[in-house]
Order: C-alpha cells, then structure tokens, then sequence
C-alpha cells in the first residue's frame, strides 16, 4: 500500500516533456531532422534549399531555404506543439498536399537539441532570430538576414544521452542523411539542393532540371537512364530507372514516392522490380525513381509519425500500373530480349494456381510468380511469399538432413546421408520441388568423382559410385573463392595488382560515405583507393582475384553489397569476402572445359562448408539411383 | 555466271576466305561467300560485319555474273576434289561446279541480300614496308584487353606522326609499343584504334609476298591492299588512354639479365604459383635475382638464383608470371633489360638490341602479400 502522500497523481504532462517524448517517434536520428526541416522548407514554397551537416548532423545540422519565411508574431507559435499553418479541421487531412501537418516537428526538434531560427518573410524589412535550447525559448530578437528561413540545429540530442547513445557510428548516421538527401533531391527535381557535409561540397544542382538528368548525377554518373511516363485513372507515373545491367543487390538505389513524398513500400518496389521480369539476375534489384501521383484522398500518411510507410487505397491498381509501365517501357527499349516463363502471364489464372496447390500441396508454391495482374489479395502474404516461398523447408522430409541458414550459408545443423526426399505418392509428370536442404556429400575421396557433362552452360554433372550430382558451377565457385578469400583476409595476403591506368570514379552520395565507412577494409582487400576530393575516388590496384573486371562497376558492386550486407547485421569482412567472390566467381553461362569443370568440383570438395555458396543457395543437389527409379515407377 | 580455274587456286583462296566467315551468326547469310565473275578474274568476298576480306584471283571467265554460296561447304567440296581444271556455271538458282566426272549443285542466295563491303579509294592510300607493318603486329597485339567492359583497349592503337608511326596495345595490366620510321606518311597524323582479330590476319596474306603493302586509314574503318587481297575492318571508338604519362622516364633500377635464362626459369617456378594469380616474387640483391613463389593449396615452393647485372638499390617485386613470360618471347635478343622503380610501380622491359624508344613492354607488378 503506497502512502497517501506518495500516491501518483493522475496529471497532464508539462509541455517541456510531451515534446522530448514526441521527439523520440519523429526524431528517430539526424536524418529525421533533416528531412522534417527540409520539408518544411519545401512546404514554404522554397525553389533554393541549402544543407549543412556536420560530425553526420550530432554537431550542426543547417537548413537555408529561400521560401516564405515566418513573420515575428508567428514565429513563436510554430515552436508550439501541433501548431501548424497546413491543415485546418479534419477534412484538410483527407486531401492534404503538404509534407508536414502533424505540426510536431519543430518544437521536438527544439526539445532535444540548441536550434536558432533566423526568418524574414519577403515584405518584412527585418529578419526574426529566435533562439530555443532544450525546448526553452532563450532569446528572441529582429535582425538583418535574406528573405527564407535559416534554421540551425546544434548538438542534437545533447539532454537525452541514451538517444544518443543509441545513434550508430557516425559514418552510419551520414549514409543515412545522404540517402534521405539524395532522396528529396529527386523528389523535389525542380528545387535547387545543395548539400554539403563537413564543408565538402557533395552536390550542387540546379533548379527547375529535368527528372532524368538528376537521377543520372545522383545515382550513376555517366549511365544511361530511362524516362518513361504515364497515367492511368489511379495514378500518374513519372520515372526514370536504369537498364538491368545497373541493377544493384539492394533496393538502396530505388527511390519511390508518392505526391512527392518518400516512401517505403515493399510492394511498389516490387511492382518496379517485378516490371523488368526476367531481365534482372537473381537476388538483384533495378535502381531509378518511381514518381507517382495519386488523388490526395487516397492516401494515408498518417500511418507513423515518420510518414515513410502509407496506406494506399488503390494498392493494387497502382502496382499494376507500376508493373505494365515499366514493363512497356523496357521492351520499347529492347534492352534485351523480353522472355516469359510459363505461369507469369496474367492469363494464369487463380483458379489455376490454386488448383494446382491442392493437388501438390506444399510444392511449387514458391515457383510460380503469381500474375501481378490477376492477383494481388493480401499483399503483405503475397510479398512474404515472394520473399521467402514456403515450401523449402519441409520438415516431413527425413531428418538426416544438413540445414543450412538461407542468409549465411553456414551449416547450422549437421547429420548424416539420407536418400533423395521425394515424397511417397509424388506425380510423375513433375518432379517435386527440390527443398533447400542438402544432403551431405558421402566422405569419398574426391579423386572419385568424375565429371559426366555440363549442362546448360552453368550445371555440371558428376558422379561417384551410384549417386549423381548435379553442382551448380557460380554457386560453387564462389564456395570456393570465398573460403579462400576469408583466409587471404585473415593472413593479410590478398594479391593486388597495380593498375597501369588509375581508374577515377565518381561515387554516388551513399556509395562514398560507405567508402569512407569501409576504406580499411577495401584496401586491406587488394585495392588501392583513395579519396580525391568531391564523390571522386581513384583505383589504383584491384584484387587479382578480379582478373581484368572493369574496377569501376566492381568497386560500385562492392561498395553497395557492404552497404546491404552491413545493413543485414553480417559480419563486414564476411560480406567483403562474400562480394569479391560473388563478383570473381565464373558466371552462369561461362563455359568451362573439362579440365577447369572437374578443378572446380574437387577444390569445391575440399571446403569447409561445400553446401552451400555465401548467400546460402546450394551448391549441389544429389539425386541416387533409388530416386530416379521411383520417378520412373521402376519401385 | 561461269567460269573455270584449278581446282589448286580455287581451293587456297577460299581457305583463307575462310578465315573471315563466321562460322555460325545471327545473320545466316554471313556464312556465305559471294563469287563475283568478272572479265577474266573472280573476286570472292566474305565478311563478318566487323572484317571483310575479298581475294582476287585470274582466270576464265565465259560469262560474267555472281552467286552468293554457303562458304563452308563451298570449300569441302572443292578441297575434297582431285586436282583438275573446275567449271563453276550457274543456272536459275543453283550453281553448278562440273569435273571431268561428275558435278555437284548447290543453290545460291540472292546476291543481292550479301552486305555491301566498304569502298577502297586508293587515293588516300600510303606505302608501309610489309616488315614493318607486321612487326609491329605481331610485337603489340598479344597485350591487348579481352574484357568488352572498356572496348578502346580490346584494340590496338596505331599512332602516325611526321616520319615515324606505332601501334600500342595494353590491358591496363602491361603495355606493349612498338615504333617504326616511315618516310612516306608525308606529315600525316592520324590515331586510330584497330581490332586485334584483323591485326593478326594481315601476316598471314604478306608472308614471303610483298615488300610493301598499302594501307588506307578511313574515318570508320581500315583497309589493307596486300595486293590480290583486300582486308578491312571497321575500327574501334576511342578514347585511348593517355599511354604516354604512364611510361616511366626516372626508373632509377637497372637489371640487365639473360632472356633465355630468366624465361625459363619463370616457367618452371611459375608452375608452382597460385593459379589464380601466378605471383613470382622477383628479389634483386647484388649480382644476383632469386625467383621464388609458393603455392598453399599444394604444400609447394619453388626458387631458383640466376645472376645479373643490376644497378641500384636491392628490391622485391612481385609479377604475374605469364605477363613476364609473354613479354620476354617478344624480345628479340638474348638480353634483355628491366628499368625498375618502386615494388608497385610499372617496371619498363626491352631488350639490349633495340632502343626502347622503338619496343618496349611495361609491366604492372602484383602487390606482394605482408
């Protein structure tokens, strides 16, 4: 029993502590700061926006536009909560076309931070300087300043330590601020940005540029883009988006939005990626900016405070949309030969695909790409589904079985031999979906195995005693080098070769702050860059690894992979030994002779964990004499 | 059309006719050769759309015309065929190749249809001594790139500049430069980038022949007159890289060493490299160089000394031993010369019997693992 004079009282919070809490959900990270003041910028009609950051936004972050500005008796009010001059009533809301409203923004970010707002709207003759630390107002006084607003954010997060404690390393948080920036850039492709960190000038673009040609200097200097537009009676598309042969194995370089705001959204980046179809390689995804426009009333970006994730009324429309579109587009391109497998088009129907999983419940789900155009119920399933297709670890199989982890690639489980997991009962005319787990090769000698053929430029057929192994030649390969290069790693003896020609490449925002986040470890490699001034890095020497691989798209590739795979918690060197094999290791498609086929086999033997390649796909399958007999109803 | 010739000449000159011809393409018609009946000589051209080739070659002609025939079987036919005099006439849309005892018919394909080979226009033609011209060949070509993600170095660069011209090739890894005097180039300045593939043919048509042949640098193209035949090729988009800025002038290190020597014993180290890089470690102490690798993947190490004359401080260098090896087989005399600098920076090779200005090689070195 708690005394009565301890008793809590049931009481409104001070405003001083609704704001710093607020701030916790708005204010997530620099980067949020940052995106609230430039969109508040943007909402003042600004056609100029100047951006400051530095120490990655924990020291300064300093937002000048050249927009409305705030007169002296309004500027007080707007360090107010949920005071706002972009929405009304309730009703405002349904239509909003302004990036802010929840009118929360600037008295969190004054809450937790040193901000000095300098604003003259265009008839004052003076500016306005006030002046708020830990969300108390200090001082407030008029001065001479340019029309537009001047907010200055110092010491961000200083009075609440566990916030900053829990910022990540500073290279992080500014790989965060460049991809936010470089996000209202193309967003706002009318509005002249510049963007400068630590006083370096990153980017300066101009107003009123086309879409293409800020995409191109913002993502890929010197590539070759596509601009394609349209309209249907949901949604207006304009997007600009890079031939195949850019695709990256993030989605870092997609950039989507809605009524000019940026957005996250699984599906319609599905809908980009799903529109180059078969043109993509596997585990990759297109790059370019999805510009879309939808009535007001149809959108909810209410959803978190953020405003990253929306509720589309129409989700399924629009992602047909997005899909044809771009489908269209590269075809009119004929970037390279449009090829359909069987169960794509939107003439499958639903009824089919259903049908066919009662029949074979548990398989093929995962095979057949549902039409985007006949289904698209559940999308959160769907893109699940898409993800991670079920049926690929069916625990009804034997247990002696080798499990491997889909991300790492590592073994996580490890038991004996087992037969080929058909199921009793499987139909003859399809062969079961191959799980993803693998049987361990038996401890033969690998001189043993011999090489019966290739197939298809990328499968190659080998036997010992009964047992046929079909081994998939890139996945292996990479095994290989990636052990390999793990090792090199760790004795510190990758082989560089030095290059005749120095390559200079100009990295994109994200890319160089990863650059300068993992300069160690790429020179620790095999390669030899270094800084250049601007986004300019020079390659001096690459891996010899890579043989004679254009160092440019290398280094980009490498640099992105570390990005995402750093992103997916894994291990860095891991993920650099991960990226050099994937990129050094024979392609699909490459033929390979005899001689290198059965090399490659023996050395892939020879690994720790031959099961699986890096990113956990399997290596090879093992189909017995017993399996192909019951296919064939000979038992 | 018909017209008749030993089977002998007919069956040479299609051999090397052949060497142009794809042998299968995107664009069936290619495979073919078009036989063009004129007075008293047959002119037979074949082309891939990157090198054409037309040969010419005297003989009876009864009445002139064309056919465009599959080339491939063209040529078994006529190299299977005993030595005698053939008559080749066409009739509707076959032709037909007669012998003293039999025949053989094979349709034709409109001739019409078969590309338009490049025009030469002899005027803008220059005179190239024929040793010269494949010297440079067979000296550069080997450097080339394969990798089609920078096409200006898949070709060879052939610069032509007041009396003096030369062809340049580099991967980016080695370079190779080989340059000769012309007098005849008239102040001509011209640098264009040619495809190694017709490079590498030319020696093949001036072998023992001609003294001079003549060569006609064309905007898009290039065309080699070697008398009865005419060689062309499109040519490559450059930019070429700045070669020029990276050739080292202030090597400061000098070994002097025996071509035969060393070469063999890079090849005999090397097979215990790692086969991925094929690293030697060069180490140069005094009067002597000791080679030496090791291979972890087979428990391996391989060393041998062989001595030298060097000049300067003691270094260690790591190379790519078919880089070394391939470079020394273009030099001609038994010494040869390594001008080096720092251990990751380009060592300039050539050989003691002539002057660098005129053949060299540079070779990146591979940064040697701690």
């Amino acid at each position: 029993m708690i005394s009565p004079a301890l008793k809590p009282w049931i009481r409104p919070l001070p405003e001083r502590l609704v704001n710093k809490i607020a701030a916790g959900e708005v204010i997530e990270r620099p980067a949020a700061v940052v995106k609230e003041l430039v969109e508040n910028s943007l909402d003042a009609g600004a056609d100029r926006i100047e951006i400051h950051i530095e120490k990655s936004g924990s020291k300064i972050i300093k937002i000048i536009d050249n927009g409305c500005g705030i007169s002296k008796e309004q500027i007080e009010i707007a360090f107010s909560r949920h005071a706002t001059s972009k929405i009304y009533n309730f009703n405002d809301l349904e239509k909003l076309v302004s990036y802010g409203f929840r009118g929360e923004a600037l008295p969190s970010i004054a809450s937790v931070a040193r901000v000095r707002m300098i604003s003259r709207p265009n008839d004052a003759e003076l500016a306005t300087e006030i002046i708020y630390e830990g969300g108390v107002l200090q001082s407030k006084q008029p001065v001479a300043a340019p029309p537009g607003t001047t907010v200055e954010v110092e010491n961000l997060f200083y009075n609440t330590p566990a916030r900053r404690k829990f910022l990540k390393a500073e290279i992080t948080e500014s790989r965060h601020i460049s991809r936010l920036v470089t996000a209202l850039a193309i967003g706002r492709y009318d509005i002249a940005f510049t963007f400068i960190v630590n006083n370096k000038n990153i980017f300066s673009l101009p107003s009123k540029e086309k879409l293409k040609d800020r995409v191109t200097a913002l993502l890929s200097p010197g590539r070759e883009f596509i601009a394609l537009s349209g309209e249907t009676d949901e949604v207006k598309v304009e997007a600009v988006i890079g031939s195949p042969d850019m695709a990256q194995s993030t989605r870092l370089g997609q950039y989507i939005f809605i009524n000019g705001r940026f957005i996250y959204s699984p599906s319609l980046s599905h809908a980009f990626m799903s529109g180059y179809g078969e043109l993509l390689p596997r585990g990759t995804y297109p790059v370019g900016a999805l510009l879309l426009r939808v009535r007001p009333d149809e959108i909810d970006v209410n959803v978190h405070p953020s405003k990253t994730e929306i509720k589309l009324a129409r989700e399924k429309e629009i992602y047909n949309a997005v899909h044809r579109l771009i489908k269209e587009a590269l075809r009119q391109e004929s970037v390279v030969p449009v090829f359909l497998p069987r169960g794509i088009g939107p003439e499958q129907t639903e009824k089919k695909n259903n049908s066919h999983q009662e029949r074979f419940p548990g398989y093929g789900k995962g095979k057949i790409i549902p039409g985007p155009m006949s289904r698209f119920k559940v999308n959160k399933d769907f893109l699940r589904e898409l993800y991670h297709p079920s049926g690929v670890e069916d625990t009804s199989l034997d247990s002696n079985i080798v499990r491997v982890d889909k991300t790492t690639g590592e073994i996580v489980e490890n038991q004996a031999t087992v037969s080929f997991p058909g199921k009793p009962g499987a139909s003859l005319d399809r062969l079961p979906e191959l799980p993803r787990v693998i049987q361990k090769m038996p401890a033969a000698e690998p001189e043993e195995i011999s090489l019966t053929g290739k197939f298809a430029d990328l499968y190659l057929l080998c036997k010992t005693g009964d047992k046929l192994y079909i081994i998939d030649q890139h996945a292996a390969h990479e095994r290989i080098l990636y052990e390999d290069m793990l090792r090199r790693l760790d004795n510190h003896a990758v082989v560089a070769q030095q290059l005749l020609f120095p390559v200079p490449v100009e990295l994109s925002p994200e890319q160089l702050a990863c650059f300068e986040e993992f300069m160690d470890l790429i020179n620790r490699s095999g390669f030899t860059v270094s800084a250049f001034g601007g986004r300019m890095v020079n390659i001096e020497a690459v891996p010899t690894i890579l043989g004679r691989k254009d160092p440019e798209i290398i280094i980009r590739q490498i640099l992105d992979d570390l990005a995402a795979l750093k992103k997916a918690g894994q291990d860095i060197k891991k993920a650099m030994a991960q990226s050099l094999a994937c990129r050094a290791a024979v392609m699909a498609g490459d033929r390979l002779s005899d001689e290198e086929a059965l090399g490659l086999v023996r050395q892939l033997m020879h690994c720790e964990n031959p099961y699986s390649c890096p990113h956990g796909r399997p290596t090879f399958i093992k189909v017995s004499r017993e399996d192909l007999d019951r296919q064939f109803g000979r038992c | 059309m018909k017209f008749s010739l030993s089977k002998s000449k007919f069956s040479n000159c299609l051999q090397s006719i052949l060497q142009v011809v794809p042998s299968k393409s995107t664009l069936p018609i290619l495979t073919n050769v078009m036989i063009e009946a004129l007075d008293n000589k047959l002119k037979i051209s074949a082309t891939d759309l990157d090198i054409s080739i037309t040969v010419n070659i005297e003989c009876g002609v009864n009445k002139k015309g064309s056919a465009v025939l599959p080339a491939k079987i063209l040529f078994e036919i006529i190299r299977e065929l005993p030595e005698s005099e053939i008559t080749v006439e066409a009739t509707n849309s076959r032709v037909e190749i007669k012998i003293p005892n039999g025949s053989y018919k094979i349709a034709s394909v409109s001739p019409e249809d078969f590309p338009k080979l490049p025009a030469v226009n002899t005027k803008k033609e220059i005179k190239i001594g024929a040793d010269d011209l494949v010297k440079m060949i067979k000296k550069t070509t080997f450097a080339c790139s394969t990798d089609e993600t920078r096409p200006a170095l898949n070709g060879v660069l052939w610069q032509t500049k007041g009396d003096r011209m030369q062809m340049v090739a580099t991967d980016g890894h080695r370079l190779a430069k080989m340059s000769v005097e012309n007098t005849k180039l008239k102040g001509m300045s011209e640098d264009i980038i040619i495809p190694p593939k017709v490079l590498n043919l030319v020696p093949r048509f001036v072998d023992g022949g001609a003294k001079e042949v003549g060569v006609i640098f064309g905007e898009n193209n290039i065309i080699f007159n070697l008398e009865d035949t005419i060689l062309t090729s499109r040519l490559i988009e450059g930019p070429y890289p700045n070669y020029e800025q990276v050739i080292p002038t202030e090597n400061d290190k000098k070994l002097i060493v025996s071509r035969e020597e060393l070469s063999g014993a890079v090849r005999r180290v090397s097979i215990l490299s790692n086969t991925l890089t094929h690293q030697v470690k060069f180490s140069i102490q005094g009067g002597k160089l000791t080679l030496s690798t090791s291979n972890a993947d087979v428990g391996g190490e391989g060393k041998e000394v062989i001595s030298c004359d060097f000049q300067g401080e003691n270094i260690e260098i790591g190379y790519n031993a078919n880089y070394v090896v391939e470079i020394l087989s273009k030099m001609d005399n038994d010494e040869v010369i390594f001008e080096l600098s720092q251990p990751i920076s380009a060592g300039v090779i050539y050989s003691s019997s002539m002057p660098k200005e005129d053949f060299l090689c540079l070779v990146m070195p591979l940064r040697l693992a701690e």
